[in-house]
């Protein structure tokens, strides 16, 4: 046993900060991309032999985690909204204006822009674009064909290239912002 | 290679994931048509600011956690712990350490405006998605706040279209907690959203008026009540 769980771990652990930060695009929240982490983990601890035969065990490790997203959290409602835990109160009680406007910027909007998205679009985007899988393992991963995979890319970056061009037509100033935090 | 067949191919050649050979048929092209180049930096730009979007870092020692738990767990010596995905219910004791003396206080923030004032205003963040921010007082630390929104005709949430009521279980820290609501608005009238958040016995339903956006210069304030 204590021979299996040094392998577990030697295994799992190089791969758990991509694992997270994968779990936290689909989730958007850490609670919950912690939670999808765990679960992967525990399914996987049995599957420890298995896990020692892979050639490479990034996009199968990525392909299981997407899978227990889909199963077990896609369905339910996707908290929508965010939560600042820290926020930039001064001491009247409300945000200064210019910290709300650099909170609404391009990030964000573009943040709000890949929300906007059908799943199948955002999977895609936060898969190839943002974790940088080349299409091939994208393909692995969503049991997709190549191109529907590159139909749903182009439809997403249509999409996304709109706000970049939003943010290219007016001059940046906090005061044309319409801030509303 | 004409403008059209460079367009087709872009995004690989940006990727990288072109044979040489045509990968120099694209950049050549690019190197000639304004155009084309303009396409591209704005391909390259997209790809840069999804690159950045960031991530908030697990809590410290998550992993060494998470390992040993999942060796725990999956070994069958503990049973698996209840997790966020399967929470039905909340813990009654932390329901009675908020108490009836719960105060929530839900407050519409927008900059330049005094305290008390409680006014509402839509933020441009893209094409059609717009925000709507509500900062909660919360008295304590709370698991299993169930939220629960009410959207008037025209208006949805940004992600699930076409659906009037949402709800879901969130968690609050003690203190203020920002609400950042991303709203698309389609209709051309004025109408309010119904906010109703559930802990244990203790529920509270605020009314936020939702401003249907005027000429981008400028948009009416609104009025929060609860």
């Amino acid at each position: 046993m204590a021979c299996r769980r040094s392998v577990f771990e030697t295994l799992l652990e190089p791969h758990i900060p991509h694992l997270y930060r994968l779990a936290f695009r689909f989730c958007a929240q850490r609670e919950d991309a912690e939670d999808l982490v765990q679960e992967l983990l525990t399914k996987l601890y049995p599957r420890t032999g298995e896990l020692e035969c892979l050639d490479r065990p990034r996009p199968w490790l990525s392909r299981v985690l997407y899978r227990l997203y889909v199963d077990r959290y896609r369905r339910a409602v996707r908290d929508p909204v965010e939560f600042f835990e820290h926020t930039d109160l001064h001491p009247s009680g409300l945000p200064e204006p210019d910290q709300a406007a650099e909170r609404l910027g391009l990030q964000q909007r573009i943040a709000d822009a890949l929300n906007c998205l059908n799943e199948d679009q955002r999977a895609v985007v936060i898969l190839h674009d943002i974790e940088g899988f080349s299409l091939p393992e994208v393909q692995l991963i969503l049991d997709v064909p190549l191109g529907t995979l590159k139909s749903r890319l182009n439809r997403a970056h249509s999409r996304l290239r709109g706000v970049l061009s939003d943010d290219e037509a007016v001059e940046p100033s906090a005061d044309r912002r319409r801030v509303g935090i | 290679m004409n403008c059209e067949e460079t367009l087709a191919l872009l995004r690989d050649h940006c990727d990288g994931a072109l044979p040489e050979g045509v990968s120099s048929a694209v950049r050549r092209h690019l190197m000639a048509c304004r155009d084309c180049h303009r396409a591209e930096r704005q391909e390259l730009r997209l790809l840069a600011v999804l690159r950045s979007q960031p991530v908030v870092p697990p809590r410290p020692g998550f992993a060494h956690d998470a390992l040993r738990r999942a060796r725990r767990q999956g070994s069958g010596a503990f049973p698996a712990s209840r997790s966020r995905w399967f929470v039905g219910g909340f813990a009654g004791g932390l329901a009675s350490a908020v108490g009836a003396a719960a105060v929530w206080m839900l407050l519409v923030v927008a900059p330049g405006q005094p305290p008390g004032s409680a006014e509402s205003a839509f933020g441009t963040v893209a094409d059609d998605v717009q925000r709507v921010g509500v900062v909660i007082q919360s008295p304590s630390d709370l698991d299993a706040v169930t939220v629960s929104l009410v959207l008037p005709e025209g208006f949805e949430l940004a992600g699930h279209p076409g659906k009037q009521h949402l709800s879901w279980t969130t968690r609050l820290t003690k203190g203020e907690n920002m609400l950042s609501l991303p709203i698309i608005a389609r209709a051309q009238h004025d109408d309010e959203l119904f906010v109703n958040l559930r802990h244990g016995n203790d529920t509270r339903i605020f009314r936020v008026r939702l401003t249907a956006p005027r000429a981008p210069a400028a948009a009416a304030p609104g009025a929060v009540t609860g």
